[in-house]
């Protein structure tokens, strides 16, 4: 088995600085308590001098075995961390997270110790470990290593046992710090089959060697797979801004079931594809009985039926009960997959997560008679859908999906009350979805509509360089839903100083009004009547004037000169900004900005300005700007910049009027 | 006819669903306006039995209208070693008041968590009732014992964003029990008195406060709502008792609490003589201690009990080389009295936007940590920075009230005061600006005080490459490319020195043979205040500044300025800005800048000056040089 063909995500994008470091490292971990001289003098990381600490080596031993009949995932950690400098302290603050229920996980064995750069090795004792509770779910074992020295290591090791043979435990090869030496070994029967997703960047990869052995178990003999994962001199990880989940971009490897023996109870391929996850989750308790069984949501349709009129169509009825869902039960603003409630209970509440809002939707639908199914999404924030094995563990949230004629059917986003059909909230627009359809479970796209954003503006300036006219802005996609939330709570007056005219130090509305709040397929429309006091600058005879009052952006927000990482947006978005200007009596137009056009490659994105003359006393101004593409690669960092760069160059362009 | 049998059956009908008593229409419309939540009912009862033992019970019913009332719908309690959540429940109600559902134990989460630098044995139980549509109310109901306290929860009547409909406080104790009370925002309110053979009880009654919108600057930690402060004079908390009468009596409580905890080993002794012996003054040997605390300690928060009013032993300190501000505090009292320097601990409201006034009249402690004061030097040291130079507190524990923890009981002295003309940066700058607008820019510039902290943070980062992004990501102007960038900190002071190089590709704008050029973009002035015509709020800011800026302009021999703007000068209570541009003797234009900002503390009446004055700064510092090229 190559660990090449295993790998179906590969994330092609260069940390230039580590370039100079693929080769095949071998490193023989250290034993417990086994400190060679040249680690404890080591007073800084010769392949990172900027280091202030690092892992020396992290070893992992995760093993499945039977007790007594039930499956046991055992993971075995010892991790070693070298403390060069003041600033790094930190790293003796140790935090170890683990389920609270003692069924689901236990945390045993824990053993540290820290060593001086003398060499004096001191046994961590109890009174620096405390037990928090973090949640009901979660507790945290915390450590504060005692007598912390510069260049002193910090080595401690624990067991955690759980039952989720499903997915074992994830391993990071990558942290905050550098770590000179990472490695997994999972050991399981033969017969017992794992998937794997690694991810790294394409700089690193991780080794692997596989071999068989017997193994005596409970009295009996088993044989053993045993597969060994190394990684070697793993740069630090640092996360940029514009990533949705950065964790995506981290070296590591996750496991799911493919194959269980008889050893565990339950025999044959459990996980093997799609269909198998499809079957697994319809037959899940909390899964598939939540919106299978129409006694969990018989109260709902009642509530809902009196709504329908007879020869409703399904898109009809959808909308409906996307309507119905939407506003009477609010989301909570979590994510999850597994909907801990009924539909009827959830109902009650008045308020759930993402699975328990939209899958009351898919349930209510079908006791209608409408067509209707789960679809699992991994939010933006939680990183990237593997495709290629059926891992439910990326998924993280839930949609509804109803099939029609039409290729991809219509999706249901009942997060917030003004999705109208196929409008999904950003965090669930990641890519593709999974539909949870027996004998006909795919992929369905999950596509952010565009972001749009508008302003028209006819504008008389005075010779002092006050304006005063009328302006119309409008919203449509993401935004439209964020305003027509906003005006719930905020005055209009309130609203359009924030989302106007932030920048604008004076200016004064009238007559506003704001118009299509309900109707959610169309935008929303804001118009006033505005009068903005010293918009230009007028000096002896001549005035000058930034004609761009407004903009999806203003300033450039890549900074940064290089990138590692690619930059991810949650949508297309588009601009468009037009001004009639009048000009104040007795001026010309002495000089205008230059008109331009730029486009990025692939029509990836667009920005065009222009700035007419119409008549003797009037100027229109056209700004806009189309950003198509959700992903730019490192690589395609410095045209993007390049980009905004040119755009906020625009924006800060001015027109010159003299006095005749 | 018709038109009356309708208007008979509506009122009717709503007079019907009046009866519903939690119906929003029951709300009087004066308790609408700008409220996101009303207080339709609150009653809060403290009961001291003794010394140290209370239980306090409330029943608290809310309507939340909007969005921003949304935080209201969750009530939380906190639980630890001495106080104990006895009960706590929901039920929840539609707009018209008709009961949706009450809390079951499910409902109850329990959160503890908090950063890997800290562990306490505090947990909250907190229960939130959400609902889809608003309006909504949800009722609270929460019992709690309290063992030990020398503190009681102040009585918060409302909120801002919140109106009230009706609101009782009451207080029960023994007779003979001291307490006493300041009411503030509330004009001179006197409570109710009710007694019984034993006990007494006070209460205060609120009825129909209007909501006060939250307004930007407003000093809410004095307190810019009703409450009530109350100062128990006799205290307890597990086995110390204290006389909480006056701020001596307090101090002398928490001294009491920290006696006896200043001992160290023979080693750390040895220590302390290697480190002071060749020193001559008392600030160099204050110093030299600082400085190996800095070096050597790391804060470590660890709250367990009465652990979390009491230090951990010097001793412990010096094994573990970790503590909390407490911890830390009282070692290095410690070691500088194994030098034969007096010093003392002092307990203090530490935050940026300051801290609660405290009442002479109502003395409580107020306050969230503690620093070291050491009187001969009249110095203060914050304990838990690991690279702050000494004496330095900064906007974090700077301008308020210190209570010195000293055996002859507690002092009350104040912590310097924010100082626009200490907080100052200083910067000298050319720009040679190319056909093009692209510029090259050479910047060197010094800072101290709360200007300084940045860069401080900045150069403790070994990474060179992660300082240069740092200081990109935070400068006011795009940099194509940063070179030479040096940072320099002082040991000894709160200052840091920065020199750069820069390519700049659009500081300067282009409009046909026009050129525009910012004078002082590369450091603007920022402050502005929104438009608001009615303000109701006090005005206060505390971060103060002063800008010294020379800027060098030189730009294309084929270009002459058409426009260059005119010296400024605008002076105010609150501050100055003042520019003069010249040329030097090469002909390059120079333009100079000096801005003083001043902490500001008015009146609501005042606030439109106030914005005027920024308005006016801001308007002068946009000023641009227009050049034209001269073909």
């Amino acid at each position: 088995m190559t660990l090449k063909s295993l790998l179906p995500v590969v994330f092609l994008f260069c940390v230039a600085s580590l370039c100079a470091q693929k080769k095949s490292a071998t490193f023989e971990p250290q034993r417990w308590g086994d400190f060679p001289t040249a680690d404890l003098a080591m007073t800084i990381y010769p392949k990172d001098s900027n280091a202030t600490a690092l892992v020396l080596q992290d070893i992992g031993e995760l093993q499945l075995y039977a007790r007594k009949r039930k499956a046991v995932v055992q993971l075995n950690r010892r991790r070693r961390i070298k403390v060069f400098d003041v600033s790094a302290f930190n790293q003796g603050n140790l935090r170890i997270f683990y389920r609270a229920n003692k069924e689901e996980e236990k945390m045993t064995d824990l053993d540290i110790q820290v060593v001086s750069p003398s060499g004096r090795v001191e046994k961590v004792k109890s009174d620096n470990v405390f037990t928090e509770t973090v949640t009901d779910k979660w507790l945290a074992k915390k450590i504060f290593i005692p007598n912390l020295q510069k260049g002193s290591i910090i080595e401690y090791r624990y067991e955690l046992r759980s039952a989720d043979v499903f997915s074992l435990y994830e391993w990071y090869f990558q942290e905050e710090i550098p770590i000179r030496w990472s490695e997994l070994t999972v050991s399981t029967p033969s017969d017992v089959k794992y998937v794997h997703v690694i991810r790294t960047p394409e700089t690193m990869e991780v080794k692997d060697s596989t071999y068989d052995k017997l193994v005596w178990h409970e009295a009996e003999q088993l044989n053993y797979n045993f597969t060994k994962y190394t990684l070697a001199d793993i740069p630090a990880f640092k996360p940029e801004p514009y990533t949705a989940a950065p964790d995506d971009y981290r070296a590591q490897i996750q496991f799911q079931i493919k194959r269980i023996s008889t050893a565990f109870l339950i025999d044959g391929n459990i996980l093997t594809d799609w269909d198998g996850l499809t079957l697994f989750l319809t037959q899940n308790s909390i899964f598939g009985r939540f919106y299978l069984d129409s006694l969990a949501s018989n109260q709902l349709e009642k509530a809902f039926r009196p709504l329908l009129s007879p020869g409703d169509s399904g898109t009809v009825i959808a909308e409906k009960a996307l309507r119905f869902i939407s506003k009477n039960i609010k989301w909570d603003e979590s994510f999850s997959l597994f909907p801990a409630s009924t539909p009827n209970e959830v109902f009650k509440q008045k308020a759930g997560s993402s699975a328990q809002v939209n899958m009351s939707l898919t349930a209510l639908l079908r006791r209608v008679g409408v067509k209707s199914y789960p679809v699992l999404v991994s939010t933006r924030s939680n990183g990237l859908v593997v495709q290629e094995f059926p891992v439910l563990k990326q998924f993280n949230s839930v949609l509804a999906y109803v099939p029609t004629d039409s290729l991809n059917g219509i999706l249901l986003d009942a997060t917030s009350p003004y999705h109208s059909l196929n409008e999904l909230q950003p965090e669930h627009c990641n890519g593709v979805g999974r539909i949870v359809r027996i004998k006909g479970t795919k992929w369905v796209p999950l596509v952010a509509r565009e972001l749009s954003e508008t302003w028209y503006g006819n504008l008389q300036m005075n010779e002092d360089g006050d304006l005063s006219g009328n302006f119309s802005l409008s919203a449509a996609g993401a935004l439209a839903a964020d305003w027509r939330t906003t005006l719930e709570h905020e005055k209009e007056v309130d609203f359009l100083k924030k989302t106007f005219s932030a920048q604008l130090a004076d200016i004064q509305f009238d007559s506003i009004k704001i118009n299509r709040v309900q109707e959610l397929d169309k935008p929303i429309v804001a118009q006033f009547k505005c009068r903005i006091t010293g918009a230009a600058n007028a000096v002896n005879d001549y005035i000058y004037f930034k004609p761009i009052l407004d903009f999806v952006f203003l300033e450039n927000p890549f900074k940064s000169a290089s990138r590692a990482y690619p930059v991810n947006f949650p949508c297309p978005t588009k601009g468009n900004y037009v001004l009639s200007l009048q000009l104040p009596p007795g001026y010309h137009v002495e000089e205008l900005p230059a008109d331009a056009t730029i486009s990025l490659p692939e029509n990836a994105g667009k920005l065009s300005f222009s700035c007419t003359r119409h008549g003797e006393n009037s100027l229109q101004i056209i700004f806009k700007m189309q950003l198509q593409k959700l992903n730019f690669g490192p690589d395609e960092y410095v045209g993007l910049q390049q980009f905004f760069h040119l755009a906020t160059d625009k924006i800060q362009s001015q027109i010159v009027l003299k006095k005749l | 006819m018709r038109f009356l049998f309708f208007a008979i059956f509506y009122t009717t009908f709503s007079f019907l669903q009046a009866q519903t008593v939690w119906s929003v229409d029951n709300i009087p419309p004066a308790c609408m306006t700008n409220a996101g939540s009303v207080v339709r009912s609150s009653s809060t009862v403290f009961h001291v039995t003794a010394p140290g033992e209370a239980v306090m019970e409330q029943i608290v019913t809310i309507t939340i209208l909007n969005a921003n009332g949304k935080a209201f719908n969750t009530w939380t309690e906190m639980e630890d070693n001495f106080v104990k959540v006895e009960e706590i429940k929901a039920r929840l109600f539609d707009a018209a008041g008709n009961l949706v559902r009450e809390s079951d134990k499910n409902d109850i989460r329990k959160y503890g968590g908090s950063e890997e630098y800290e562990f306490m044995d505090i947990h909250v139980k907190a229960i939130e009732m959400s609902y889809s549509n608003y309006p909504y109310t949800v009722e609270f109901r929460a019992r709690k014992s309290v063992h030990g306290f020398f503190r009681i929860p102040d009585f918060v009547v409302q909120r801002l964003g919140q109106s009230v409909q009706q609101a009782d406080f009451h207080i029960t104790t023994p007779k003979d029990y001291p307490l006493r009370w300041k009411v503030i925002n509330a004009g001179n309110l006197q409570p109710t008195e009710a007694s019984t053979q034993d006990e007494m009880t006070r209460s205060w009654t609120f009825r129909d406060l209007p909501a006060q919108e939250n307004e930007v600057h407003n000093p809410y930690l004095t307190g810019v709502y009703a409450s009530i402060v109350l100062a128990p004079a006799r205290v307890r908390i597990d086995d110390f008792s204290g006389d909480f009468s006056d701020w001596a009596g307090i101090g002398r409580f928490f001294f009491q609490l920290n006696q006896n905890r200043n001992h160290l080993s023979e080693s750390m002794q040895e220590t302390i003589r290697k480190l002071t012996q060749d020193k001559k003054s008392t600030r160099e040997k204050v110093e030299a201690l600082y400085r190996y605390l800095q070096e050597n300690y790391r804060y470590v928060s660890i709250q367990i009990g009465i652990g979390g009013w009491q230090s951990f032993d010097a001793d412990f300190v010096g094994k573990k080389k970790y503590g909390d501000c407490k911890a830390l505090s009282n070692f290095m009292v410690t070691m500088l009295q194994y030098a034969g320097i007096d010093a003392c601990q002092a307990i203090i409201y530490a935050g940026e936007e300051g801290a609660p006034d405290w009442y002479d009249e109502a003395p409580v402690p107020l306050s969230n940590h503690v620093v070291v004061y050491i009187p001969s030097e009249n110095m203060w040291l914050e304990c838990t920075s690991q690279s702050s130079p000494p004496g330095y507190l900064g906007s974090f524990t700077e301008g308020r009230q210190a209570l010195l923890l000293q055996r002859d009981g507690g002092k009350l002295r104040r912590t310097p005061e924010p100082d626009p003309a200490r907080n100052r940066t200083n910067t000298r700058t050319s720009l040679q600006i190319d056909e093009n607008g692209a510029t090259e820019l050479e910047s060197n510039l010094l800072a101290a005080n709360d200007q300084h902290d940045f860069y401080r943070s900045l150069n403790r980062l070994k990474d060179k490459a992660e300082q240069e992004k740092q200081f990109t990501q935070q400068a006011d102007f795009n940099i194509s490319r940063l070179q030479n960038l040096r940072i320099s900190v002082s040991a000894a002071k709160p200052e840091a020195g920065v020199e750069y190089k820069a390519t700049l590709n659009n500081y300067a704008t282009r409009s046909g043979k026009r050129m525009f050029v910012p004078l002082f973009k590369t450091n603007p002035f920022k402050r502005s205040l929104p438009a608001d015509e009615q303000r109701q709020l006090d005005l206060q800011i505390r971060t103060c500044y002063t800008l010294s800026d020379t800027v060098e302009i030189r730009y294309p021999a084929a270009y002459i300025p058409e426009n260059t703007p005119a010296d400024k000068k605008i002076d105010s209570e609150f501050g100055s800005y003042e520019t003069r541009i010249n040329r030097d003797e090469a002909g390059h234009l120079v333009a100079i800048r000096n801005i003083l900002i001043r902490p500001v503390a008015v009146p609501a009446a005042r606030y439109n000056e106030v914005r005027q004055f920024y308005q006016a700064i801001a308007k002068a510092d946009a000023a641009q040089l227009v050049l034209v090229r001269k073909d």
